[in-house]
């Protein structure tokens, strides 16, 4: 480390406020620049010996990102998240609350309600590791990006597989609503009962029809610094004709990539989310043999 | 509207900044990310703000930001603009709060130093909902720590609140 | 008896300094400035162990706004501190031995600007190996960390010299070694203050301590100026545990404030507490257990291993305050318990509330589980069987007080519900119920310095002013102060002066430590009520021309006893009346020793018993404390709502050292770096309903007084803990912090056949 990146000092840092978010990507290209939401993990790594940015974007004057809206189209109706919302609001409004309960569930077990108040819904999709991700990918939700003059939209799980080279602005994020006869499940897990970087985030959601056939199935983990990702091949062997409960545990270790920290074995989470997953998957397999 | 830039790349790298703080409209020029924290304890001797870990984990720095808690070591100064803060200070400005009184009563604190914080809090709970469950109790404390009760004496006062002060058994 | 406000009428009150706490009015010592105030940082070691070639401080002192930049060559007095032997440098020469080890320091006129002068200042380090472990630092190949090696004390206690062939005979016998983590003190305010300099060459030292005396003697000593010179105010605060009684940024502040002739102001951010300060001493306790046919305890074999780290300070005492409660409240005929604690370059363990008996108690109390596991009996039953009699010798053979407590805590914890309720059911849970009982000796032992004194006076003003050179730390001090004493003298709490935390305005009175401050403030009211109580009356008698014997002392001054009492003078007229001089009292005394010269022996001791229940998840291997119950005989109840708060505290804390907490080190150096990742009990972590239930007696011929609780509540909760998770799954915990993943794989081997891979 040089004298130069040692020195920098906090007070040296620049803060840009766009109102557009042209400016802002503009603003981005600088490499010693970062978008500010609530700024609460940001802190929270310089703190821990982080290389101070430059310049800060802060971005809460671009209205775009406000809000929370919803937008019927008689099946496919979504409510529509802008980034800058904070996790308290997403607890606690109504929208939310009525058509993406699974959201509030993981918004509940993000930090403590301090910190709720000041993240945000998009800072933490935009980390790529947040815990909002798992329950994210099951409810199928799209998200919305600004990449230089472009805004584009995709699934949640398309994006997180994209290997993010250029700097893009998170705008909003766009939740189906739950449908009627949907099952959920999250989950998190940590060292402690609260206010933990998870170990572990699981969710899951699915729909069975009136014969009892699987409409449709989607798994998600993710936790502590995991990219989070939908397991795939455990939803096909859930969609398939007959499910060995052996395989099916296997699969979920072997698909569910994992790591080893000085606190937690990789082993460990994979047998946790095996197990949590098995268990809330009860009704699924108990019908299925 | 132009982007405003809050700082200016010769030697000013600061805002000036203008919010309501307890009750008064306050004045002060600062460097941009200048925390909250900070600006309460050093610049106006605000002490009561208390500051023990620094990355938003314990809740020794709470105050209330329009009402809600929030770590002050986690806003930085460019977030205030005209935003309303209030302290520790003001919560027992002309008397105490019940709560506060109930934490003497139950004897929810020892060393104090989590204090402030917490009282912060509650305040923020209990101005929304007065008659709150265990659960919601522990959820809402859940971001700050205090080494010396366990917790149990808070969960006490809580109780004794609500029963003397919410006229609920 | 239940310790809640029903059952303690007056007593449980409001304590003196609760409302400026309350209302963040009070100011610690962290939180004052000065005017021309200066903020100091200190440079610490990049390296866990390393040789110092050279220290370049020129560009930090160029900086603009840097006032001074020190080094080892700036000390005039003695380059060293530590509460017993000081081997710690105040700034390193030429090696460093731990992270945290000060290479220099600055002060400047802000802190962002002191914090860039320290990575102005050039340190050409050269890495040694690491002594990463006590193995590693005993082995052949390592590296002497100090002149003498690495070995800083042994203990030991031997009773027989048959132990091993006694315990081979036996029918039952559990081995095992046990291991406890480096747990963090945690305190919610980290060490910091300020150092002024005051005219004729004085300074005046805010700073947190737990013996002001002893760190004025230490600042003298490394200053080289008289103790006169030097005013320690050392009250109110934000916790301490035993971390802060060495001594922290005293030695910096007090350096470049006499440098500087400006105050100084230092205050560590929390990552800078966990990296230098002082942590609990990580065990490792071998235990070979046997008991006869007849289920009686035969012998008792102990070996302990620990890691103190790269410096002294209470090393020592730690280990033979562990070696001395090896064998706890039970009797073994054939005893033969050796400890050695070793330097290493992980951080520094010392001072830690419960003081070794921690890590001691969870593996004597594992074994007891096990054996009384092995004869197929109940545990309690066990513990009866074996449990030391009221008047049996201490556990060094030395002559203890009378005490009944064992058998006392024993029967009331038999009566907690938490061990005849049925626990809540939860899908994938499974849920166990345990004990534990300790006994904790008070005072610092034979041998050892363990002097008290106190002074009650009238002020000029008309207050009873009584003084102690105790700090508060949150531990209700000022509050048990307030209680005595008016309970002693019948005044009102607004006729009284507390003074503490000011070595100028107090008596010496030994350390705020080791469960002795209770003991000794009642000792010294004891001792100066009555000669206080008879000068004042006499002066009453006197000046207002009353009977003697018809005037006691009461709320607001001196009464008058008749069919209706009187209001005779109020003490503010007495002061103004009277010669203060006259009405001053002070005493020194003793902590009370053992007649036996065993060093390091207590002889004053208390009880305390735990019953818990967990609850396990079969999906995670996660444990959650549902319920805990204590029970506690340590004499008079003095003030109950602290006794409270150290029991349920302290239990907390003890939560903490079972389940998550543990400073991870890897080749010296700190994974847990602040609060994210080194685990702290959050309000969610706790069993939201427990009792206190305590046994205030005390023998007939106990004329000792209330004893302390500051530690015992920590120290019998990891085994009752553990041996509720045994209950639950049948697993045994022999390392703490628990391991979830070790739990889940046992569950996970336990559960049904055909079901090798879940628990489902």
């Amino acid at each position: 480390m040089t004298n130069q990146e040692l020195t920098q000092s906090k007070f040296d840092m620049i803060v840009k406020q766009p109102v557009l978010i042209e400016d802002a990507l503009i603003q981005k290209n600088d490499s010693q620049a970062v978008f500010v939401g609530g700024g609460t993990l940001l802190q929270l790594h310089w703190e821990s010996g982080t290389p101070l940015p430059h310049t800060l974007v802060d971005l809460s004057f671009l209205n775009h990102l406000k809000g929370i809206t919803c937008q019927e189209h008689g099946d496919t109706s979504n409510v529509i998240i802008g980034a800058l919302t904070t996790i308290a609001e997403c607890l606690s409004h109504p929208l939310i609350v009525k058509h993406a309960p699974l959201l509030v569930e993981a918004c509940r077990n993000i930090a403590a309600p301090a910190v709720r108040n000041r993240a945000t819904i998009g800072g933490n999709v935009a980390s790529l590791v947040g815990d909002s991700i798992p329950a994210l990918l099951v409810l199928n939700a799209k998200v919305k990006i600004a990449i230089k003059d472009d805004i584009y939209v995709m699934t949640l799980w398309d994006w997180l597989k994209i290997n993010h080279q250029q700097p893009f602005l998170l705008l909003e994020i766009i939740v189906p609503f739950s449908v009627k006869g949907t099952k959920d499940f999250y989950r998190k897990v940590g060292r402690r009962e609260a206010f933990i970087p998870s170990l572990l985030s699981i969710s899951g959601q699915w729909k069975k029809d009136d014969d009892g056939k699987l409409q449709f199935i989607r798994l998600a983990v993710g936790g502590g610094s995991h990219r989070p990702v939908r397991l795939e091949g455990v939803e096909l062997i859930l969609k398939g004709e007959t499910i060995n409960k052996k395989v099916l545990y296997q699969k979920i270790l072997d698909e569910f990539q994992s790591y080893s920290d000085p606190f937690i074995s990789e082993a460990y989470r994979k047998k946790v989310a095996a197990n949590i997953m098995m268990a809330e998957l009860g009704t699924v397999l108990g019908e299925e043999g | 509207m132009e982007s405003v830039e809050y700082s200016k790349k010769t030697n000013e790298k600061e805002v000036e900044l203008t919010f309501d703080l307890n009750g008064e409209t306050t004045k002060l020029i600062v460097p941009a990310v200048y925390r909250l924290v900070d600006i309460l304890r050093k610049d106006l001797q605000l002490t009561g703000t208390k500051i023990s870990c620094e990355i938003g984990r314990c809740g020794a720095c709470s105050v209330l930001l329009t009402g809600q808690v929030v770590n002050s070591c986690l806003v930085m100064a460019y977030q205030l603009k005209n935003s309303k803060v209030e302290t520790i200070e003001y919560i027992s400005k002309n008397s105490l709060h019940p709560i506060q009184q109930a934490f003497l009563e139950e004897g929810a604190l020892q060393c104090g130093y989590c204090t402030p914080g917490m009282i912060v809090a509650l305040t923020d709970l209990l101005g929304y909902n007065a008659d709150p469950t265990d659960e919601e109790v522990l959820e809402h404390l859940s971001g700050n720590l205090c080494r010396c009760t366990g917790y149990t004496g808070i969960l006490r006062a809580v109780r004794r609140y609500k029963t003397i002060y919410t006229n609920k058994g | 008896m239940e310790l809640k406000r029903e059952n303690f009428g007056d007593k449980w009150r409001v304590r003196p300094d609760g409302y400026d706490k309350v209302t963040g009015s009070l100011k610690y010592l962290t939180d004052y400035t000065f005017p021309n105030m200066l903020y100091g940082k200190v440079l610490r070691s990049s390296f866990p162990h390393a040789k110092i070639r050279s220290i370049s401080t020129y560009e930090a002192e160029q900086l603009d706004g840097v006032k001074a930049v020190i080094t080892y060559k700036d000390v005039p007095g003695m380059n060293r501190f530590g509460l017993i032997f000081p081997d710690q440098p105040v700034f390193c020469e030429d090696v460093v031995r731990y992270v945290g080890d000060a290479v220099a320091a600055v002060a400047a006129t802000s802190e962002e600007i002191a914090e860039k002068a320290l990575s102005l200042i050039h340190v050409d380090y050269e890495p040694l190996e690491v002594m990463d472990s006590p193995e590693k630092s005993l082995s052949s190949s390592s590296i002497p960390l100090h002149p003498a090696g690495n070995i800083l004390h042994r203990a030991s206690y031997k009773s027989s010299e048959q132990v091993l062939k006694e315990l081979q005979n036996c029918p039952y016998v559990v081995e095992d070694t046990y291991e406890t983590p480096r747990q963090m003190h945690g305190y919610m305010e980290t060490e910091g203050g300020v150092v002024v300099p005051e005219e004729g060459g004085k300074i005046t030292v805010y700073a947190a301590t737990q013996h002001g005396f002893k760190d004025r003697m230490q600042l003298a000593r490394i200053l080289s100026i008289p103790e006169s010179l030097i005013r320690v105010i050392s009250s109110p605060i934000g916790g301490s545990f035993g971390g802060k009684d060495e001594l922290n940024i005293q030695p910096y502040a007090a350096l470049l404030a006499i440098k500087t002739k400006q105050p100084v102001k230092l205050h560590n951010k929390r990552s800078e507490s966990v990296r230098a300060g002082i942590k609990r001493h990580p065990m490792k306790i071998k235990m070979i257990t046997g008991a006869n046919q007849e289920g009686k305890l035969v012998g008792h074999y102990v070996r302990i291993v620990a890691d103190t780290g790269a410096y002294a300070t209470l090393g020592p005492a730690v280990l033979d305050f562990a070696v001395e409660h090896a064998t706890g409240p039970y009797i073994f005929p054939h005893v033969d318990v050796e400890g050695v604690s070793v330097f290493t370059n992980n951080g520094i363990a010392g001072e830690y509330r419960g003081f070794g008996g921690n890590q001691v108690t969870f593996a004597l109390e594992s074994q007891i589980e096990r054996l009384a596991e092995q004869m197929e009996i109940d545990s309690i039953k066990f513990r009866e069987m074996n449990l030391r009699d009221a008047d049996d010798l201490g556990p060094l053979g030395q002559r203890i007080v009378k005490n009944d407590g064992a058998k006392s805590v024993l029967s009331m914890i038999k009566n907690s519900s938490v061990l005849t309720d049925s626990p809540k059911e939860h899908p994938h849970k499974i849920t166990g119920k345990g004990i534990a009982i300790t006994m904790h000796g008070g005072g610092l032992g034979f041998g050892r310095p363990d002097p008290s004194g106190a002074r009650l006076s009238l002020t000029n003003d008309g207050k009873i002013e009584i003084a102690f050179g105790f700090e508060e730390f949150g531990q209700g001090l000022i509050a048990s102060i307030e209680i005595m004493l008016m309970e002693a003298l019948n005044c009102s709490k607004e006729d009284i002066k507390i003074v503490i935390g000011d070595t100028d305005l107090v008596p010496s009175s030994g350390s705020a430590t080791a469960s002795r401050s209770t003991n000794m403030i009642w000792n010294g009211i004891q001792k100066l009520k009555a000669p206080f109580m008879e000068k004042v009356l006499d002066l009453v008698a006197d000046y207002t021309n009353t009977t003697r014997d018809l005037l006691y002392l009461g709320e607001k001054g001196i009464w008058r006893r008749g069919k209706r009492n009187q209001f005779v003078l109020s003490y503010r007229e007495l002061a103004n009346n009277a010669n203060p001089s006259h009405v001053t009292f002070q005493t020194h005394f003793h902590f009370p020793t053992t007649p036996d010269a065993v060093i390091g022996g207590h002889y004053l001791y208390s009880f305390a018993a735990v019953a818990a229940e967990v609850e396990i998840d079969q999906l995670t291997g996660k444990v959650k404390v549902t319920r805990m119950d204590h029970a506690v005989a340590a004499g008079p109840v003095v003030n109950p709502l602290g006794y409270l708060g150290q029991i349920e505290g302290g239990a907390v804390m003890g939560l903490g050292f079972t389940l998550f907490e543990d400073s991870v080190m890897e080749n010296g150096r700190y994974h847990t770096e602040n609060f994210d990742s080194y685990l702290l009990p959050t309000i969610k972590d706790i069993p939201t309903e427990t009792n206190v239930m305590v046994d205030e007696s005390l023998m007939e011929g106990d004329i000792f007084g209330p004893r302390g609780v500051g530690e015992i509540g920590t120290v019998a909760i990891a085994p009752a803990i553990t041996a509720a998770i045994h209950q639950a799954c049948g697993i045994w915990v022999k390392k703490l912090p628990l391991s979830s993943e070790e739990i889940l794989d046992a569950l996970m081997d336990l559960s049904s056949p055909g079901n090798e891979q879940g628990v489902y």
